[in-house]
């Protein structure tokens, strides 16, 4: 579905990304984690066209989509969350998921239309009673389950979560990873970017492991995690 | 919803357009209509620009360069050729939105030039323009327009300025309510808030940079072609004075950049005052009001009056009668200045803090919206 090869991103004379290829394909949830500054999130910034890889190619359904402008990446099935939640400051709750049914997949559709998809998918992350409020009065588990809301309503095949459960308090992560399986069970593929390791082991069907713009690892979690070179990426080549 | 809309806009025109015939009538003395026609000038101004800058928060400094454009573009093709003056209206409307769309080619594709930047490189783009305008058309000596002849119907001149200032000055207001009420107004406000956010939800952010500084422009440059006669003598000079960037932008802040209204309401306050106190010895008082009324407004009102009035709107409506009224009956003097005074009572009115608001007048005075939807649930028993 997804297909990065030898991606390439260069900041000043800081490298990034030290060619990156990896695949993923339609119906799995990719669990890619690493140390701080391994370059997951440089990664997703550039899958969704957000910034421009230095150099090597992204093919997403057979399509190279890098370069392309984010908005027709979006409109291509790809869609993400940010790590720190960004809404619409100055919209309500429902405005703010409103904005990306109107110009996600579903282009074209009215904003009647627009306000009721809007209202379910608030519905799906349960916050269909804050629908009204302005976004500001929301705390950051809300925040970040109305990133999700918005995310899914754009309709994508492939959503990109950056961190989505940072700062969240146990019963918030059980709660998200309910609705993850519940959105991959619905056909969307899933690509998670997580600290948390017990909840990514359990989440993803694969996992992928940087360090400091490459690929160190992939495979499955339980023999991905007793890679020696991993268990030395996060605690120190002694511990390997 | 717009069929509606439309509907109203066409009754308010056909009304205002028919105002000069009831002059014997009604009484009014003849500066009534210089003073309409100017009100309409402003409000197209401040409501293009807020187009661009009050709904996708790109603040633009340069609006001074379109309306210029608009204004050198009529005054040069009715002194050089013989086309009538009418037609040259919408030729200065698409010059300035194409002069617009240029300078928004280069700098949307840059996503370093927001903010502080765009705003001096607009201001650049006045200084440039202004320019090259001196050395082309103007020449330092200024264009004198004269009269200009138009169709009988339109009436004497101050009748034919005010009724062409209200046609533009609908049709501007009447898009800005058209692009707030669709797909490119929720995408302009998305990116107001968050462009990459937007951009990355599917929003494409560079065409709708592009349309709105597109209608922005062109009905900026409409509203100066129309102002060119009015002004009769046009110098650079005096056509890019930095008064239209800054009276647009404390229009619309005034009144109100989230809402199509809001500039409007700002248009037509700032405009009374300045006229009302146009007076030479009020001259440093009228500037020192304008000032402290900005500053007034930034501290109690950051939202705009817009806001305000429509959550104040029964006593605000009361008081406007009260006021004028009394000034009918027992005071008199210019008409103007009347309205002027009434509009100070309610800006006073407005500006009371919301918490005083709230126990003192708040408890006795119904809000506007519970009025109407009390109306509404007894209009379904």
């Amino acid at each position: 579905m997804l297909t990065c090869h030898n991606v390439i991103k260069d900041f000043g004379g800081v490298r990034a990304l030290a060619g990156v290829t990896i695949t993923v394909h339609e119906g799995e949830i990719v669990g890619l984690v690493g140390p701080n500054g391994s370059g997951k999130s440089t990664l997703i910034n550039n899958i969704t066209g957000l910034t421009v890889p230095t150099a090597g190619g992204i093919q997403f359904l057979g399509q190279e989509i890098a370069g392309n402008p984010p908005h027709r990446i979006n409109h291509m099935g790809i869609a993400r969350t940010y790590q720190i939640p960004r809404p619409f400051s100055t919209m309500t709750v429902r405005e703010n998921v409103e904005i990306s049914a109107l110009f996600g997949m579903t282009q074209g559709i009215s904003q009647k239309e627009a306000k009721q998809q809007a209202i379910e998918w608030l519905d799906f992350t349960g916050l269909s009673s804050y629908a009204n409020l302005p976004v500001t009065k929301l705390n950051l588990h809300q925040r970040k389950f109305l990133e999700l809301s918005r995310a899914l309503a754009t309709k994508p095949s492939l959503l990109l979560l950056d961190e989505v459960m940072a700062g969240l308090n146990p019963s918030e992560i059980d709660e998200s990873v309910k609705m993850i399986r519940k959105v991959h069970s619905s056909g969307v593929t899933i690509v998670i970017v997580e600290h948390l390791m017990r909840v990514v082991t359990s989440l993803s069907t694969r996992m992928v492991v940087l360090d400091q713009g490459r690929v160190i690892a992939e495979g499955l979690p339980e023999t991905v995690m007793k890679d020696p070179l991993v268990v030395g990426a996060y605690l120190g080549k002694d511990y390997a | 919803m717009k069929w509606r809309a439309l509907l109203g806009f066409i009754i308010v025109g056909l009304v205002l357009a028919y105002f000069p015939e009831l002059r014997d009538m009604l009484g009014y003395p003849r500066y009534v209509l210089t003073f309409m026609y100017f009100a309409f000038f402003w409000t197209s101004l401040a409501t293009s620009w807020n187009i661009l800058t009050g709904y996708s928060g790109y603040f633009s400094f340069g609006h001074g360069a379109f309306y210029g454009v608009g204004v050198y573009t009529t005054a040069a093709i009715v002194t050089k050729t013989e086309l009538p003056f009418l037609l040259t209206l919408p030729l200065a409307g698409v010059l300035a939105s194409l002069l617009g769309l240029t300078v928004g080619f280069v700098v949307f594709r840059l996503p370093q030039l927001r903010g502080e930047l765009f705003a001096l490189l607009t201001l650049a783009v006045e200084f440039v323009v202004a320019a090259i305008l001196f050395n082309l058309v103007d020449g330092g000596y200024g264009l004198s327009i004269g009269r200009v002849p138009y169709p009988d119907f339109l009436g004497d001149f101050s009748e034919m300025m005010f009724r062409l200032g209200l046609l533009i000055a609908l049709l501007t207001v009447f898009a800005a309510y058209l692009v707030h009420h669709s797909r490119l107004g929720r995408g302009l406000f998305a990116i107001h808030d968050d462009e990459a956010v937007a951009e990355g939800l599917g929003v494409p952010t560079f065409r709708y940079k592009m349309m709105a500084l597109g209608l922005s422009t062109f009905f900026a440059g409409l509203a100066g072609g129309l102002h060119a006669v009015q002004l009769s003598y046009v110098d650079i000079g005096g056509v890019f004075k930095l008064t239209v960037p800054l009276f647009v932008i404390l229009m619309s802040l005034l009144g109100g950049r989230r809402h199509w209204l809001g500039p409007l309401i700002g248009a037509v306050i700032i405009h009374t005052f300045n006229d009302a106190f146009s007076d030479t010895r009020f001259q440093l008082l009228n500037d020192v009001a304008t000032g402290g009324l900005l500053i007034a407004i930034i501290l109690f009102m950051p939202e705009g009056i817009y806001e305000r009035l429509r959550q104040r709107l029964i006593p605000a409506a009361t008081l406007a009668l009260l006021v004028v009224v009394i000034q009918a009956l027992a005071i008199g003097g210019r008409i103007t200045v009347q309205f002027a005074v009434m509009l100070l009572f309610v800006i006073a009115l407005l500006m009371i803090p919301q918490r005083f608001y709230d126990t003192v007048i708040g408890r006795f005075v119904p809000s506007f919206e519970s009025v109407k939807a009390k109306i509404r649930s007894g209009a379904e028993e």
